[in-house]
């Protein structure tokens, strides 16, 4: 089977991850931060060696402030619940995954906060600023994703954040695609909260995410669910401070020391290797499926590649490609004001999403099979 | 003379415990109740001089929630 599903959650691992997983298994099986004798030090110590190394790979410098969660939407949930208020006016974009636009629409229509969005434009990174600058007057919070899901597109990000603390705005990022994928410093891009997924591009078992916390915002985080802490345990309130103020009840300790292993994964092979192995493929896979006739390639980028089959719906050509061996996902991605924005059908469109174990051989596979649908 | 000090949280005490540890001062984590707060971790230490060590963690950015001397 050919795995093109990476943005959905990359597969397969690399064998560091699955070696750390079966080590961990025997070696950390004791909760963290519960107790204090040493297999729950050991796991403690190992899962405070992940925060140090999320720290210093999203330069947030300091470990203390990285709040694990289950997912990147239980991270942007907490992000977004502990910066909008009452009356704030919020700005995002229209690439937006569910995960962003459902909590704000939520709120939204709970009548909290207005909603503001701006529309990216995928041809002028100049003209995406200035919307974003023009329509961001007056607002609080900014959600934005840092890589489009659906067509892989890069938001600028570092002037994104500029423009923000110009004028105050709360910057929330949502990582889920760009963590692992190329370098997100939180420092340089001005971010409050950063959100990301442990098992997309930074390779982890399923079941962890992270939120990031700036200093600048360390003290305003509130969190959504509330429950044991392992520590200040009188209190019937949560603790003051990060990160257990966030983490009520156990963490998801194995996947969470395999994010580990995946950073160091990333740190050995580097992101600029990682990102030259995606965008190989993908753009190869982009040349050859613009040449065969009947096919619609969408403006797309990075490691990822949108496109339809001319008269197949989206999720009956998935099927047939999975009958042919290729793994990957049809319809709207979880995204759909970002597939209105590009114009695809009411039912969606393909995505060939690449990760850095695919070959460019996989790409003139896709390409041979989409030939052959034609056909059918 | 040992000294504890408390952090609060594990998350602390990890952090504490490596800061130590990187500056060669060993240490071990220990949990140990607080009767304001509850259920506290802290770094427990054989030897050393209180105030240069609280120092070195405050400077790292360890909360402090309580420093013990005890004599052997």
């Amino acid at each position: 089977m050919i795995y093109l599903d990476n943005s959905a959650t990359t597969y397969p691992k690399p064998d560091i991850v699955y070696k750390t997983a079966v080590a961990a298994m025997k070696k950390y099986g004791a909760n963290p931060s519960r107790s204090a004798h040493s297999f729950a030090l050991a796991s403690g110590g190992a899962v405070y060696g992940v925060r140090e190394r999320l720290s210093a790979f999203f330069n947030l410098n300091k470990p203390e402030n990285v709040v694990f969660t289950l997912n990147t939407t239980h991270a942007l949930n907490l992000a977004i619940h502990s910066a909008v208020k009452e009356n704030s006016v919020v700005i995002t974009s229209t690439m937006e995954h569910n995960s962003v636009l459902r909590p704000l629409y939520k709120l939204s229509d709970e009548g909290i906060c207005s909603l503001r969005f701006f529309t990216p434009d995928m041809n002028n990174v100049y003209s995406t600023i200035n919307a974003f600058k023009e329509a961001c007057e007056g607002c609080d919070v900014a959600v934005i994703t840092a890589c489009s899901n659906v067509n892989g597109y890069r938001m600028p990000i570092y002037e994104i954040g500029k423009i923000c603390r110009e004028k105050g705005i709360t910057l929330i990022v949502d990582g889920a695609q760009g963590a692992g994928y190329f370098n997100i410093d939180m420092q340089k891009c001005g971010i409050d909260m950063l959100c990301v997924p442990g098992h997309k591009g930074l390779y982890s078992l399923m079941g962890c995410g992270a939120l990031l916390v700036n200093e600048s915002y360390e003290d305003k985080t509130e969190p959504l669910i509330t429950g044991g802490s392992g520590n200040m345990s009188k209190s019937l309130q949560m603790p003051p401070y990060l990160p257990e103020r966030l983490e009520a009840g156990t963490l998801p300790c194995l996947p969470i020391i395999t994010l580990g292993a995946g950073i160091d994964f990333i740190n050995l092979v580097g992101l600029s290797e990682i990102n030259y192995r995606t965008y190989t493929c993908a753009q190869r896979c982009r040349e050859l499926l613009k040449n065969i006739k009947g096919v619609h390639v969408y403006p797309s980028f990075g490691s990822i590649v949108l496109f339809n089959v001319q008269n197949i719906q989206s999720d009956e050509a998935a099927s047939y490609l999975n009958d042919c061996g290729i793994a990957l996902r049809s319809g709207l991605h979880c995204a759909p004001t970002a597939h209105e924005m590009l114009g695809t059908p009411p039912d969606g469109a393909l995505r060939a999403s690449f990760g850095t174990f695919n070959s460019p051989r996989d790409a003139d596979r896709l390409a041979r099979c989409i030939q052959k649908i034609k056909k059918v | 003379m040992k000294l504890f000090i408390g952090t609060g949280s594990a998350t602390y005490a990890n952090k504490a415990s490596r800061t130590l540890s990187a500056v060669n001062i060993k240490n071990r984590i220990v949990k140990r109740h607080d009767d304001n707060l509850g259920c506290g971790y802290g770094v427990e230490i054989s030897q050393g001089d209180a105030d240069k060590i609280t120092d070195i963690l405050k400077n790292a950015g360890v909360k402090i929630t309580r420093v013990i001397k005890e004599e052997v």
